[in-house]
């Protein structure tokens, strides 16, 4: 009897420790990424590494001020590339959310004198495509997706469902042909903006990451044999120490003095060669800046971060990619700390203690939306971010619809403030959860115990017998 | 699914066509949109535009910055701008502050950061990094552009964004804008361009607009200090394109210091100025294409504000198709 009682305690404490142990190492999307650090002017940095394709990030913060919930977005500075949200370019790339009460539109335009055909990949949190469609793009033509209500440039209605209560990444490739080939194309002539609106009262805009595709230097005149060193030796290009028609990799024109930059004739779909893909993003470093403004009632923040790889073959495929991100945050005194660090192909955190996940921003004051009436509901999820549904208590018949009420605010879990690790509060490890710690240690063990577990019960049966 | 929606596609487009094809109508816009294309096409020959006409494209995102560009407005607005000097130097910078609503006036101090200093600026009640600012004149109800410099084209490390938060309860806020060079062409921190563009949507009850131009002369900016005094315009010819690719032309469209417009007659401006076009157009995007003659270059800063005047608002810079050839470097 006892011993039944002692197999079934450790086998309650194994699942425990397992359930305890998964959700505290994955760094849960909406926790913060300098948690216990009370910053509310500075800005954050984070340290990428990563040989992903494509990796960038935006950080939007809310806040309640003089009675309003305002809010603003935009990407990240880098440190590897220019223009990229100026420049028009030949895949574009975005954040998009339906979560707590929020909805994206995406409107792109396409400024070429050609007709495009275009592959859109929508991906989750996990970056899994969970819902892609084709469309295609006249001359000149621009288009608003909204992700609630989806509809392509040539009026087919697509299925949203799938996307309801999730977030992630959008991305839009110029193609061959699509559905069939799928082959991602050189074409830089793709802009757009992202809208994420909130029945909450604020709203997020920016312009979407225009990531541009490399050509080949092209001239036109006949190829010499010239031994060169440098296009100047040439009539054209100097190519592998020979002058030829084609030169050297390009992204426009401009890059090629002596012709213009195109694609060459063994390019006619992207195939990841140089000259014959798109650029790689790869910043070693991603910052931006925050701050709270004078009379601020509370704020919440939105640090998203994306990293994706280019599978070219057999159809272009926009994948999971993977980044290392090592974050500190700097004050307007100048005071660091560093944070722990994070893997992710995509995520999305709040920045310190006073910027938490958007999701748990509680808006201090009414939102000044435009209907005076409280927000009829009947769950949560028909309320804006940092509302929940209020029932009425069922007295019988038909139960009557609910109200938004703020949400009531988490109660902050109890962290030590990192004492900087030395050498100027640049430690290697920042503050670590209780939980976090006692996972790390205990989840090791799991197979320990599964292994006693089954030892216990061998005996037991031997004893039986 | 998608050999359906190929099929139907093409035949909703053939039906289209066939209906409307001989109508005197669809010919006129088909003319009309002939002769629009190469204008919102990049041109593509070497040496097409004149040296004239063409700038180079601001940027937002390379955290390089040595001369920062922002919008600030107070007229029922409150502006805050944030700068961060991100290396790990101690500098001093030039703040200008140009009110458009008094003539482009100027106001101007220099501020000093040390290493991986950052500082937030209340347009309203103006101080500076270093507490040494001592009695910024008023800035009420006006508008205008804010210029921070350490050595126009130096890649010093500069980054910012500005918050313009108006009273119905929205903000406005994008990244700064970062002075780029011709010489910055070849470094490919930059290209030349002489056609902009932006979108925009009347989703969600979106009705109000901000098209913010910044024109200032290439001439004054490779030093801390930028002129206005010359008073430097910029002209576009501008062209809307709604969802349908019906084309609408505008008549020829200047800005100057810091010019806010509208949209058209259905996304009117912010304030009560005068819109760009005068269709009624709810969804599209308008192309830019400069056409001034100066003498000099010019660097434009354009930036794209819509909101619905009811607690939702967003902005940012406005595109550009680059890769036009630099002009040559003067003798």
């Amino acid at each position: 009897m006892l011993k039944r009682l002692r197999l079934k305690f450790m086998l309650m404490a194994s699942l425990m420790l397992v359930i305890i142990g998964f959700g505290s190492l994955d760094r849960a999307q909406g926790a913060e990424v300098c948690n216990g650090i009370p910053f509310n002017i500075g800005w954050i940095d984070l340290g990428v590494s990563t040989r992903s394709d494509f990796t960038a990030g935006l950080l939007g913060t809310i806040e309640s001020f003089k009675g309003s919930n305002v809010a603003g977005l935009d990407w990240l500075y880098n440190d590897d590339s220019s223009l990229n949200t100026t420049e028009v370019g030949s895949q574009l790339i975005s954040w998009w959310t339906r979560k707590n009460g929020r909805d994206s539109i995406i409107q792109v335009l396409n400024t070429s004198s050609s007709k495009v055909n275009v592959h859109i990949q929508i991906l989750d949190e996990n970056c899994a495509e969970i819902t892609d469609f084709c469309d295609s793009y006249t001359p000149v033509d621009t288009v608003v997706y909204d992700l609630a209500n989806l509809v392509t440039n040539v009026g087919q209605k697509i299925s949203t469902g799938a996307l309801a209560g999730h977030e992630g990444v959008i991305v839009i490739t110029p193609v061959n042909n699509c559905p069939n080939g799928r082959k991602a194309i050189r074409f830089n002539f793709l802009q757009g903006n992202l809208r994420v609106t909130n029945s909450g009262a604020d709203e997020y805009g920016t312009n979407v990451y225009a990531r541009t595709a490399q050509g080949l230097c092209i001239a036109g005149a006949t190829t010499t044999t010239t031994i060169c060193t440098f296009d100047s030796d040439c009539q054209n290009f100097c190519l592998s120490g020979t002058c030829s028609v084609s030169g050297g990799q390009c992204t426009v024109d401009s890059d090629c003095p002596q012709g213009f930059c195109g694609s060459s004739s063994s390019c006619k779909t992207l195939d990841g060669t140089s000259g014959c893909k798109l650029n790689a993003v790869r910043p070693r470093d991603l910052n931006g800046n925050f701050s709270t403004l004078p009379g601020s009632a509370g704020a919440g923040a939105d640090l998203v971060l994306i990293s994706l790889k280019d599978n070219y073959r057999p159809s272009y495929a926009a994948v999971a990619g993977s980044a290392t991100y090592s974050p500190g945050i700097f004050d307007d005194q100048e005071n660091f700390q560093s944070c722990p660090g994070l893997n992710a192909c995509f995520t999305r955190l709040g920045i310190d203690d006073p910027f938490p996940a958007s999701e748990n921003f509680a808006p201090a004051t009414p939102s000044p939306s435009p209907s005076p009436s409280p927000i009829a509901c009947t769950k949560n999820s028909d309320c804006p971010s940092g509302f929940v549904c209020l029932l009425p208590t069922p007295s019988g018949g038909t139960p009557a619809p609910g109200v938004c009420v703020p949400a009531p605010k988490p109660s902050p879990t109890p962290t030590k403030k990192p004492s900087g690790g030395g050498g100027g509060g640049c430690s290697i490890g920042g503050p670590v959860e209780i939980g976090t710690a006692m996972a790390n240690v205990l989840v090791p063990l799991v197979p320990a115990f599964a292994i006693g577990f089954r030892v216990l019960r061998r005996r037991s049966r031997k004893n039986q017998k | 699914m998608f050999d359906v929606f190929e099929y139907k596609n093409q035949k909703r487009r053939i039906c289209s066509m066939l209906k409307k094809g001989f109508g005197i109508k669809y010919l006129l816009a088909a003319l009309a949109f002939l002769l629009i294309i190469p204008v919102f096409a990049p041109i593509k020959a070497w040496g097409g535009a004149p040296l004239t006409t063409i700038t180079t494209i601001t940027d937002t995102d390379l955290g390089d910055g040595s001369q920062l560009y922002f919008f600030w407005d107070l007229r029922g607005r409150e502006s805050f701008f944030q700068l961060t000097n991100t290396s790990n130097k101690k500098i001093t910078v030039h703040v200008q502050v140009f009110n458009s609503a008094t003539g482009c006036s100027e106001f101007d101090f220099f501020d000093t950061y040390s290493g991986n200093d950052t500082h937030l600026y209340n347009v309203r009640k103006l101080d500076s990094n270093d507490g040494n600012l001592t009695g910024p004149p008023s800035f009420n109800n006006g508008f205008g552009f804010i210029v921070v410099s350490f050595g126009a084209d130096s890649d010093t490390g500069l980054t910012g964004n500005f918050r313009i938060i108006d009273s119905s309860g929205y903000e406005y806020r994008t990244n700064a804008a970062d002075f780029e060079d011709f010489s910055d062409v070849g470094d490919r921190e930059t290209l030349a361009t002489n056609v902009y563009t932006f979108n925009f949507n009347d989703i969600n009850g979106i009705s109000l607009s901000d098209v913010v131009g910044i024109v200032v002369d290439n001439s004054s900016v490779d030093t801390n200090t930028i002129t206005e005094s010359s008073a430097p315009t910029a002209t576009f010819s501008p062209i809307l394109v709604n969802e349908k690719e019906a084309v609408f032309s505008c008549p020829p469209v200047k800005f100057s210091c810091a010019t806010d417009l509208g949209i058209n007659q259905a996304i009117v401006n912010s304030k009560g100025a005068a819109s760009i076009c005068s269709d009624t157009n709810t969804t599209g995007a308008v192309m830019l294409t400069l056409t001034s003659d100066f003498s000099s270059g010019r660097f434009i800063v354009g930036f794209i504000g819509l909101n619905d005047g009811a607690g939702h608002g967003t902005m940012d810079t406005w595109w550009a198709n680059g890769g036009l050839p630099p002009p040559p470097p003067p003798l």
